[in-house]
This record gives structure tokens, C-alpha cells and sequence, in this order.
């Protein structure tokens, strides 16, 4: 009884005491009575459109705001029986709701294949992820003997480069400052009146003569070696190469190489002739490449040369090799890890579309359902119809407001009912 | 639906009066509520009127201003305005405004409007039942 309390103590019937005369009735909707209400004025009239009724209606009610969304109401009920008695339409609707289940359903479909293709992808992905990282602990197994096997290669054909190389330094230089600016003399003869060939070739006071004799002497003598070691190198270039055209680059090389050689044997052997030639009695003829060819110091020097030039370039070639063995162990590690790495990113796509498919299947349902619902009850509507006329309705009503000059607050308060009504269409519905 | 089954009887001047007020008590907050429509029609159908009756009484806004003659006919009508002011569950102050504007055109004491529109809206929000709420006045 909390109400009676707070009434305090009076009784309820002392509360509705009325008084005499009724308070009067001010309006400004309310016309006088001689205007009777006449419900045929305000109906559709048959042939009229909803833009000519919404004009009419605006003008029976002078565009009173008020009445405008009852007016709404009224068409959109209207319109709404027209429909619930239209039977073609309600077939037509019901037909559109069966292609659109039918659609969805389909959709759904698609969707699923899809999600399962997109599984079978990840399963492949995973599958290859773990394949690649098999063969990366295979590599890492196999790392250890094929490092080895390079390995020893590599110190074997360094502990035979270093002094091959020094080798190769000593001899060319000894042999280009006894080519070109060492002078043969009688004491250079050995026992028996014969010329020691090491002599000839060797001279380990080459760089300190060379010295000597001028700068220009001694860099000509130390660039010679540098010069054959650049032949070793460019032929194991030119090895590696690939294509026809190397097969005629390397014979011309070691022609080359061969052909300089033999020029500074030549040099050599004919200082040694000319010696010989002083000491001895005989005529003799000059010497010449016959001569040489018959010389077997000018062959010895060649082999010394021409042939360890060969073995330098080979041996250089293995050195090359091997360390490319154990370079190329890195970076088949790096290309797997990397291709194991874009393979994550890849599953990692996959899954998140895997997860975005599986959301827009669920999504779905619900709007099957939605249309099972639609399906199932006695009448559908046409919205797009009913949103139609009532916008033709209202374009009715705004061309009377402007006829009338109404104000631009009272056209946007018309406007804004209008909105608020066409937004509750849907709920209406 | 469910205003279609009633049976339609003509709407006399008190009970188109009624409806109107009704109508201006739903805009009075400017949102018309879906719920308040609902109202509006449910209140129609308990009077035996149909919605097209309802829609035309607030299309013409060309009616006679006409109160109930008996007390119970003014209660009903106030029943009735205080249950469209509470079908979106909050009394607005303008709603507030337009029952106890009522309750002084019905002819009550204005010193009492306020105590009578507490009554009306408390009343609903217990849900009494409109018979319920004669009878207590009644006494």
C-alpha cells in the first residue's frame, strides 16, 4: 500500500473530486466541430499514385508534422494488405526466399570446399615444413664428413700451394733475370769446360743482382712469376666457365703461356750456346729453334715452367673447389631455413584464411534460418515496394509543404519523421 | 493481425478525443517507439477499434475535443495514457506533462494533478488492471 501512503492519509476518492467546469480545451489541432471527421476524404483514392495521396493527405491535414507519421503508418499498413492479398506476389517473394536458401546453401557449400581444400593445403604445407626439416638435420648429419672430405682437400692443396707458389716466385724470377739481364761468363763453367744448367737457371743472388742493376730491373723480375700465377688463375676461371667458347680460350692460353715460356728458355739456352760456342774451337752455327728443339735444357726449363704453370692452375683449382664445398654446405642451410620460413608464413595465411572461411560458413546458418523463419509465416513483403511508395508518399507531402512555403525547420522536421519511419520499416516488418 | 480481429465499432467523439491524445502522447517525447505503437493498437483493440480506425483518427487531426462524462470514463482514459507512457518502460517529463495536462481538462482539482498522475503511473508499473484501479477509487 505504499501508494496510499504516499497520498497521506486522503482517500482516493477525495483525490478524483472534480470541479465544476472543466478546464477549457485549447488545441491548435483541433478544428470546430462543424469539421466532421470523414474518413473517405483520407483514403487512397482509386488510379490516385502515393505521390498524389501524400500530396492530398498534406493538404487535408495543412502539413501538420503530427499527422505525417501516422499518415506513413497508414500507407505502409496499406500497402502491406495489398501484399498479404497479393497472391502472384507472395508466390513471387516466396519463390525469391527459395533462390536466395537455394543460393546461400550454395554458398555454403562452396565455403566448405573451399575450408577443406584450404585444410588439405595446411596439411601439405605442414607436410613440407617437415620434410624440409628432415633434410636440414640430414645436412647437419652429412655436415661433419663432407666438411671433413673438404677439409682435407683444402689443407692439402694449401700445404701444396704455399710452396709451389715460392717455388714458382724463385724459379720465374731466377729465370727472367738469367733471360734478360744476366751475363753468361767462362766462370760459370764447371769441370770438364761443361755448363751447369742450375747455374744457369738459378741464381739465388737473382734479387740482389736485380737490385743492383736498377729498380726497373728488379720489379721486371718479381712481376715475371706474378704473371704466370695470373695465367693459373684466369685458365681456372675459364674452366669453371660455361659454353663452347672456353674450349678455344684454353688452348690459347696455355699456347700462349707455353709460347713465353719457351722464349725464355730459348733466351737461356742460347746465352748457354754462345758460351759454349766462345770455348770451343769449332764453327758453329748460330742458334736457333731447331737447335733448341734438339736442346734438352731448353725442355728441362720448359718442364720446370710451362709444366709446374699447369700443375699450379690444377692444384688452384682444387684449393677453389674444395673451399666452395664448404660454402656451399652454408648456403644449402640458408636456403632450406629460409624456405622452411616462407613456408610458416604460408601455413600461417592459410590458417588465418582457414579461420576466416570457417567464420563467413558459420554466418551462414543464421541467415538460412532467417529465411526459414520468412519462409514459414503466412505473409512476406516486398520492403523495397513499401520503402518505395513511401518515398514517393512523402515527395507528395514535401511538394505541398513547398507549395504552402512552410519553413526550412519545419520541411526538416517532416524530413527527420520521415527518416525515423523508414528505419522501423524492417522492425515493422 | 492482431487489431483485425476485433470487432470494428464506430469510434463516438470521447473515444477518438481519447486516441488523439494518446497519438500526441507518443510523439510528445519526439521518438515515436515501436513498443508505444504497439501500445497504441493493444489499447485500440481492448476499445474494439481497428488500426485503420486508429490510423484515421490522428491522420485528420480534425476532431472535436470531448471528455469522458463519468469518472470511470476519465480514469480509463488516464489508465490508458499513463500505460502508453510506460510501454517503453521510462516516463519522459513531457509524457509526464501531457497526463496531468488531462487530469485538469477531465475537470479534476488542479492542486491534486500531480498526486493523481503519481497514482496513474505508479498503477502501471504495479500493473494493475484497469477494473483494479476502479474499483479502488470506487472504494
Amino acid at each position: 500500500m505504499k501508494l496510499m501512503d504516499k497520498l497521506g492519509g486522503s482517500s482516493l476518492k477525495d483525490l478524483f473530486v472534480t470541479t465544476a467546469e472543466p478546464e477549457p480545451i485549447e488545441n491548435d489541432t483541433v478544428t470546430s466541430p462543424q469539421n466532421v471527421f470523414e474518413v473517405s476524404n483520407h483514403a487512397r483514392k482509386v488510379g490516385e499514385t502515393y505521390n498524389q495521396y501524400g500530396f492530398r493527405v498534406a493538404g487535408l491535414s495543412e502539413g501538420n508534422p503530427h499527422t505525417l507519421f501516422p499518415c506513413l503508418q497508414s500507407v505502409c499498413w496499406g500497402i502491406r494488405k495489398e501484399q498479404e492479398a497479393d497472391a502472384t506476389l507472395q508466390q513471387e517473394l516466396q519463390a525469391k526466399l527459395a533462390a536466395k536458401k537455394v543460393e546461400l546453401e550454395t554458398e555454403r557449400q562452396n565455403k566448405e570446399e573451399e575450408y577443406e581444400a584450404c585444410k588439405e593445403k595446411q596439411k601439405e604445407i605442414a607436410d613440407e615444413i617437415q620434410n624440409q626439416k628432415n633434410k636440414l638435420a640430414d645436412l647437419e648429419d652429412s655436415r661433419y664428413k663432407r666438411n671433413r672430405d673438404a677439409w682435407i682437400v683444402l689443407i692439402t692443396t694449401t700445404v701444396l700451394l704455399i710452396p709451389f707458389t715460392v717455388y714458382f716466385f724463385i724459379f720465374y724470377s731466377s729465370v727472367a733475370y738469367s733471360a734478360f739481364f744476366k751475363e753468361f761468363d767462362i766462370n760459370m763453367l764447371g769441370d770438364g769446360g761443361n755448363f751447369k744448367l742450375s747455374q744457369a737457371i738459378f741464381d739465388a743472388a737473382a734479387i740482389t743482382n736485380a737490385w743492383t742493376d736498377g729498380w726497373g730491373e728488379l720489379v721486371f723480375i718479381l712481376f715475371m712469376p706474378i704473371i704466370f700465377l695470373a695465367f693459373g688463375f684466369v685458365l681456372n676461371r675459364w674452366e669453371r666457365e660455361t659454353g663452347w667458347i672456353k674450349y678455344l680460350k684454353i688452348p690459347l692460353l696455355i699456347l700462349v703461356a707455353f709460347i713465353f715460356d719457351s722464349l725464355l728458355s730459348y733466351e737461356i739456352c742460347e746465352k748457354i750456346y754462345n758460351l759454349d760456342s766462345m770455348m770451343s774451337l769449332a764453327e758453329r752455327p748460330n742458334y736457333s729453334m731447331i737447335l733448341a728443339a734438339h736442346d734438352p735444357r731448353f725442355w728441362v726449363i720448359i718442364c720446370l715452367g710451362f709444366i709446374s704453370y699447369l700443375v699450379w692452375g690444377f692444384v688452384f683449382g682444387y684449393f677453389m673447389k674444395a673451399w666452395e664445398d664448404l660454402d656451399l654446405n652454408q648456403i644449402r642451410k640458408k636456403e632450406i631455413e629460409e624456405k622452411i620460413d616462407k613456408l610458416v608464413r604460408d601455413l600461417d595465411v592459410e590458417k588465418s584464411n582457414g579461420l576466416n572461411m570457417k567464420s563467413q560458413i558459420a554466418a551462414i546458418g543464421p541467415k538460412i534460418s532467417e529465411i526459414d523463419s520468412q519462409m514459414s509465416v503466412s505473409a512476406r513483403y516486398d520492403l523495397a515496394k513499401i520503402k518505395l511508395e513511401l518515398h514517393n508518399f512523402f515527395a507528395g507531402w514535401q511538394t505541398y509543404l513547398a507549395a504552402l512555403h512552410k519553413s526550412e525547420l519545419e520541411k526538416q522536421e517532416a524530413t527527420d519523421l520521415f527518416n525515423k519511419m523508414i528505419e522501423t520499416i524492417k522492425v515493422v516488418n | 493481425m492482431e487489431q483485425d480481429k476485433t470487432t470494428k465499432t464506430e469510434m463516438d467523439d470521447v473515444l477518438k478525443w481519447h486516441f488523439f491524445n494518446l497519438y500526441c502522447l507518443a510523439l510528445s517525447d519526439e521518438q515515436f517507439d515501436f513498443t508505444e505503437l504497439q501500445t497504441l493498437y493493444s489499447i485500440g483493440v481492448e476499445h474494439g477499434i481497428t488500426s485503420e480506425q486508429i490510423n484515421q483518427v490522428v491522420l485528420t487531426a480534425n476532431i472535436t475535443p470531448t471528455i469522458p462524462a463519468t469518472i470511470d470514463g476519465k480514469v480509463e482514459c488516464l489508465y490508458d495514457l499513463a500505460r502508453m507512457a510506460w510501454a517503453d518502460g521510462k516516463i519522459e517529463p513531457e509524457e509526464r506533462e501531457i497526463i496531468k495536462k488531462c487530469v485538469i481538462r477531465y475537470g479534476f482539482l488542479a492542486e491534486n494533478a500531480d498526486a493523481i498522475v503519481d497514482y496513474f503511473i505508479a498503477s502501471v508499473k504495479e500493473n494493475k488492471s484497469k477494473s483494479d484501479i476502479i474499483n479502488e477509487i470506487n472504494g
